[in-house]
């Protein structure tokens, strides 16, 4: 089922995709093909935190630094409207959601992306850090 | 470090990207398959010899802080820096070769082994 272009999603962002000391999140945050985003419709942010830590952490030197919220709809828009080597290209990014054991709010984006996109959608994203007193590392890994 | 790292390349990250960046690579060099799912990738040794020819070729002037080093979930090594008007460049070592966006061209491509010395002069003179 596709979203809505109403619908708002998250996207974990580990250690391996943020850099702390110059707070750059890596581009390929959204390759793809396939990534996984939950949807805010279903868990709200606050319970995001801990399901995510304990999917996405299956390394102990992984941690869950932080989450990137967009809606579909803008993601949908800033695929439409990306320009590279001066070529409008027109991208259609496709949300679809992907209940999983365990997780009914997961979803993927089903295109691979190119840098320069990844880019834009980086910079387009709401970033919320770790809520106080949450510690990731503690959470136990499920997936 | 892993027996597919060249040996020179530690000491080339160390004294190009810094501290941190020698830091990141250290853990991601230690990552198996698996490491984020069912479909990633360890680092392959075709990466490894990739990004020790781009760094071997690349500056860093411009940037305000150093690069930054990220792992993509197919073990590909990326690195992002701002250039000299703050926009960005973005270059990903893949196995085949590399991928690269420089924002202040709107230009994003991949090129080969061969060219990698050519793309980091490339990217010299964009970020300058």
């Amino acid at each position: 089922m596709r979203l809505p272009r109403d619908e708002q999603i998250v996207r974990a962002i580990c250690s391996d995709k943020y850099d702390r000391t110059s707070g750059r999140v890596s581009p390929s945050l959204f390759k793809g093909p396939n990534t996984s985003v939950s949807r805010l419709a279903m868990i709200p942010l606050p319970l995001q935190w801990r399901k995510l830590a304990a999917t996405v952490q299956k390394l102990p030197g992984r941690r869950l630094e932080r989450l990137g919220e967009i809606g579909v709809g803008k993601l949908e828009d800033l695929g439409q409207a990306y320009v590279a080597n001066d070529t409008p290209m027109r991208v259609t990014l496709t949300v679809v959601a992907d209940p999983v054991p365990g997780n009914d709010a997961h979803a993927i984006i089903l295109e691979k992306i190119s840098p320069g996109l990844c880019n834009t959608i980086c910079h387009a994203l709401t970033y919320h850090e770790l809520p106080e007193g949450f510690r990731p590392e503690l959470v136990e890994r499920t997936g | 470090m892993e027996s597919s790292v060249p040996p020179a390349l530690p000491r080339l990250i160390f004294a190009k990207l810094g501290n941190d960046a020698w830091q990141r690579f250290h853990d991601f060099s230690r990552w198996p398959d698996g490491w984020a799912g069912p479909h990633s990738r360890a680092i392959a040794w075709g990466t490894y010899h990739n990004f020790e020819k781009f760094l071997d070729s690349a500056r860093f002037v411009t940037s305000r802080t150093p690069p930054s080093l990220f792992v993509t979930d197919e073990g590909e090594l990326e690195l992002t820096w701002e250039a000299r008007d703050g926009s960005a460049m973005i270059v990903t070592l893949t196995a085949e070769g590399a991928t690269y966006f420089i924002e202040s061209q709107g230009e994003e491509g991949e090129v080969s082994p061969e060219n990698l010395a050519q793309l980091a002069e490339r990217c010299n003179q964009a970020a300058a």
